[in-house]
């Protein structure tokens, strides 16, 4: 009853709200595929049109918009993906179909943000189960494929230059990218840089360590080696340095990635066989955090917990996360009704960080500092074979049968991690191996032109990351406990439902989604009051372990109208419910939430305005330290003119962010820090 | 011929030094973590006593391994009853120390094992002497070893308790070497009592609880085990540290489930 008071009232801001602003960042609708893209043509002054002041978001702000995705917030930046309550090992993020893992203990450089908007051509999101091309999830895909450059077509070069400057952080975002195509190869390269100061909250103060610096940089060169066979070369790298977390009991000195890529595709190599593309690739994470901007003064009680002494601690924590990898894959037609599609890959991840403690203890001066591996040299080696069949059953009806099978091996290699796990009882001097694997039965029917219907379900299983088997005592600052790893820790499944109802209308778009999961040995960190914790800011130890089940439930609303040539109305209304087999909520679900849009466009103009609302979340799981989030509404206004001189695009955005200096946080907002207020932003774009 | 007179010396003291090397078959030559404390030559200078340890001597359980030859042979003597006395001299009183005496056969390479618990620091005005008593079949006779040096430890690896039942004092030493580590480590403790002031024989019948700590973060470490007596005084257990640095065993000490301390304590820093 109270969600569906909300809806009424979100339509009536909405109508409210019409004829002001916008901003798409990208089509949100594609019915045809769940594939959400946001190419841009550069010389497609439509599409050009759409994205305007999209060029400066960062990928975190586009994230936050698609369907199915949440964002899990522990400072300003480096923002971690959700996808309908999944997150972590849950979910695959990948690069080009490439793996690759962040380096931080405790999650503070997800994928994600390694990559700009400026060096994204598309995603491809896949959920639940059904993600598995690209390795075993029973949470959902998020594929970020790379822009490149296009060989052959019209011989050119273009030359583009991009400043922004926001005003809650007095921030910098300056970007520039460089693209040349021949008739026999092809070359583009993308850089971006950010520098943005502490935000000023909703309520006029700053909120503490939020700040953060990086520069990324994109490079693709493409050989036409001949009949239909390019060779394709990537190299990407992204530093960012003093990356503040507010959220968190320390920041992030340096983030270091380097992404190393060569491909070879083949287009209609045969009659039957088509698109056969291997790939070899590898990337290097690095990660140190850094307290040095911190207090770092910590307080010691008594056996009754009262305050007994302070003692003054530095930090140091590098990480490090390497991958080298390859996969094959190419589709062949089977008879007229049949397609088969095979994917062969491997990859061996190679992750270890370490913890070394500096006391200052007055009492005791020149104290020696404490070492300890918190992911002791952990090698793992996944090989998998992913099929799938696609049948066209009838004109309206296809099937799709699709399964995964994958070949995984992990072994600590530290002797000290040996002997550190040797403590709890652990011989983990021994490899690992596992057999995870999935299967998903789908179909999709198309009545008219007008309404489609995808339906599916499937069974998965995923492995546990490395900090869920080998994680030594790794701080969670939302609950306040210390994380230690579980090597014996089985495999999590999943068994899902899906039915996706789509109306598409000349004017209109309307899609309706519906995903369930009931995920088996759900692996969540429980409580062990038999291990004294290791932090000096942890209340205690949680040991990672699978529970017996928990059920996630994803929704979302849709809709797109586009009356006549200027007008642009764009709604989605998301929820997602989750909770353990035992009935108690599953911590860090979202509310019920909306982000509407309003676009009007035309000549040289165009206007947009946004409102974000979210219901308030009081189904929270305080042993993970959650609080109830209250409801908010925030709102945008996005302005932007654009004029051609010649061969010379030039585009000036302007707008607000947050007009009413709404103080709010959302639920996902680890420690309840507030969103940035009311922010003016200026953005200028040349494109020669 | 400067230079070459200064490369001709280089040359001999290099010689030297290999052949000094080569013709010693002394432990602390040919093991690294051997230490020469002391030699002596027992009262009628029919052998020649050397006395090992792991390092050189504390305040604290040492083991000594002890070298015995024939003066006029320089052959090994490896079957003998040896009995050692460690002594102090403390000007109003004179005192001795726990001790284990070698059995009656040496080790593999020689040496006889033995242990003492010096109870005390030396200082300039007072040290230890050690009388080591060599008795043969046909002969019988005692080396007096002047100890250099007895020093007491920044780490204390002993400490005292007066049991509040009897006033009895216990001496409490941790067993070293301890090679401690991150992850599971042995843990052996030795426990005497003075029964006299020459008489310091062990305490068998104690029970002890022990809890790592680290002392400036607050936290310990779990599933560690109380040490439980073995045979002449000794205890062993388990003590887990989950990282390196300085760690404090807190240890409890109890006698027929009276208490005799519960605020005693060992550091031990892991490097
Ligand atoms: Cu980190």
């Amino acid at each position: 009853m109270k969600n569906s008071g909300w809806i009424i009232i979100l339509f009536c801001n909405l109508t409210l709200t019409q004829a002001q602003d916008l901003f798409t960042e990208f089509d949100t609708i594609r019915l045809e595929e769940f594939t959400i893209t946001q190419r841009i043509p550069l010389n497609d002054q439509s599409v050009l049109d759409l994205s305007r002041s999209s060029r400066f978001s960062s990928i975190d702000k586009i994230n936050g918009r698609l369907e199915g995705i949440s964002l899990i917030k522990r400072g300003a930046y480096a923002l971690e993906p959700q996808m309908d309550g999944f997150s972590g090992g849950q979910i695959n993020v990948t690069v080009d179909g490439m793996r690759m893992f962040g380096a931080c203990t405790d999650r503070m450089d997800p994928v994600t943000s390694y990559i700009e908007p400026d060096n994204l051509e598309s995603f491809n999101i896949t959920h639940g189960t059904s993600g598995s091309r690209n390795g075993n999830t029973v949470g959902g895909s998020f594929d970020m494929i790379l822009r490149e450059p296009v060989i052959g077509q019209t011989e050119g070069m273009l030359v583009e230059t991009g400043l922004g400057y926001e005003s809650v952080s007095n921030g910098i975002n300056a970007n520039g990218a460089l693209e040349v195509n021949r008739e026999k190869w092809a070359f583009r390269t993308s850089g971006t840089y950010r520098n943005h100061n502490s935000y000023r909250g909703g309520d006029g103060i700053k909120v503490p360590y939020s700040y953060f610096k990086k520069i990324n940089l994109h490079s693709v060169v493409k050989y036409d080696l001949g009949k239909n066979n390019t060779l394709r070369f990537d190299f990407l790298l992204d530093d960012a340095v003093d990356v503040g977390y507010p959220a968190l009991p320390m920041d992030v000195g340096k983030a270091k990635a380097r992404m190393y890529a060569v491909e070879i595709e083949r287009l209609d190599a045969y009659r039957t066989v088509s698109q056969l593309k291997a790939k070899l690739y590898f990337n290097s994470v690095y990660h140190l955090m850094d307290d040095s901007n911190r207090d770092s003064t910590f307080r010691l009680t008594d056996e009754n917990g009262a305050p007994s002494d302070t003692v003054y601690m530095r930090m140091d924590m590098p990480g490090w996360s390497d991958t080298f990898g390859f996969f094959m894959e190419g589709g062949a037609s089977l008879g007229e009704k049949s397609h088969i599609y095979v994917k062969l890959d491997d990859y061996l991840n190679y992750s270890r960080a370490y913890m070394t403690m500096f006391m200052n203890y007055p009492e005791y001066p020149g104290e020696p500092p404490m070492y300890t591996e918190t992911w002791p040299d952990v090698f793992r080696n996944v090989a998998g074979i992913f099929i799938r069949n696609t049948t066209r059953v009838s004109n309206s009806v296809n099937v799709n049968l699709e399964g995964r099978l994958d070949m995984s091996q992990t072994r600590v290699t530290s002797e000290t991690g040996h002997r550190q796990f040797a403590i709890f009882g652990y011989d983990i001097d021994r490899g690992y191996f596992e057999l995870p694997k999935s299967l998903n039965l789908s179909a999709n029917f198309r009545t008219n032109g007008v309404t489609r219907l995808d339906a599916g379900a499937g069974y998965a299983e995923r492995l546990p990351t490395t900090s869920e088997q080998f994680g030594f005592f790794l701080y969670n600052a939302l609950d306040g406990f210390d994380y230690l790893g579980n090597p014996e820790i089985g495999l999590e499944r999943s068994t899902h439902f899906w039915g996706n109802l789509h109306f598409t209308w000349p004017e209109l778009k309307v899609s309706i989604r519906n995903r369930f999961s009931y995920v088996s040995d759900y692996i969540i960190g429980l409580i062990d009051p038999e291990i004294p914790q290791m932090n000096l800011y942890a209340s205690g130890v949680k040991r990672y372990d699978n529970i017996p089940a928990a059920l996630l439930y994803g929704t979302s609303l849709q809709l797109q109208w586009d009356p006549g040539a200027y007008l642009t109305f764009y709604t989605l209304l998301r929820y997602t419910y989750g909770r353990t087999g035992e009935g108690d909520p599953l911590p860090l679900i979202p509310p019920l939430r909306n982000t509407s849009i309003c676009k009007f466009r035309k000549g040289i103009f165009s206007v947009q305005m946004e409102g974000e609302f979210s219901s308030d979340q009081n189904r929270i799981n305080s042993g993970f330290g959650e609080n109830p989030t209250p409801a908010f509404a925030i709102y945008h206004l996005r302005n932007s003119f654009h004029w051609l001189v010649k061969e010379t695009v030039i585009e000036v955005g302007a707008g607000i962010e947050n007009i009413f200096d709404k103080a709010y946080s959302e639920h996902l907002d680890w420690g309840n820090f507030l969103r940035p207020g009311r922010s003016i932003y200026l953005n200028l774009r040349v494109i020669i | 011929m400067k230079r070459s007179s200064i490369i001709y010396t280089i040359l001999c003291l290099l010689a030297l030094s290999i052949v000094s090397c080569d013709k010693s078959d002394d432990p602390d030559d040919n093991d690294p973590d051997m230490v020469l404390i002391a030699t002596a030559m027992t009262d009628a200078q029919t052998f020649q006593v050397a006395l090992y340890a792991n390092d050189t001597l504390f305040e604290g359980y040492n083991k000594l391994y002890i070298s015995i030859k024939e003066a006029s042979s320089t052959d090994q003597v490896t079957d003998a009853a040896i009995v050692l006395k460690p002594l102090m001299d403390m000007i109003d009183m004179v005192h001795a120390a726990p001790v284990e005496n070698p059995a009656g056969v040496a080790n593999e390479e020689g040496l006889f094992e033995a242990a003492v618990v010096f109870i005390m620091p030396s200082t300039d005005m007072m040290g230890w002497t050690l009388d080591v008593q060599v008795e043969t079949a046909d002969k019988d006779e005692t080396a007096v070893f002047e100890i250099p040096l007895v020093r007491s430890l920044e780490e204390s690896r002993k400490f005292n308790v007066i049991s509040p039942l009897d006033e009895t004092k216990y001496f409490v030493s941790l067993v070293e070497p301890m090679a401690a580590e991150v992850g599971i480590n042995d843990c052996e403790f030795t426990v005497h009592y003075k029964e006299s002031m020459m008489s310091f024989p062990p305490a068998e019948d104690l029970t002890i609880e022990i809890e790592p700590e680290m002392p400036s973060m607050d936290h310990g470490s779990p599933n560690n085990e109380h040490p439980v007596h073995t045979a002449d005084g000794h205890y062993e257990g388990k003590v887990n540290f989950t990282m390196t640095g300085w760690w404090r065993i807190h240890m409890v000490i109890k006698k027929n489930g009276d208490v005799l301390t519960d605020d005693a304590y060992i550091d031990i820093t892991l490097e």
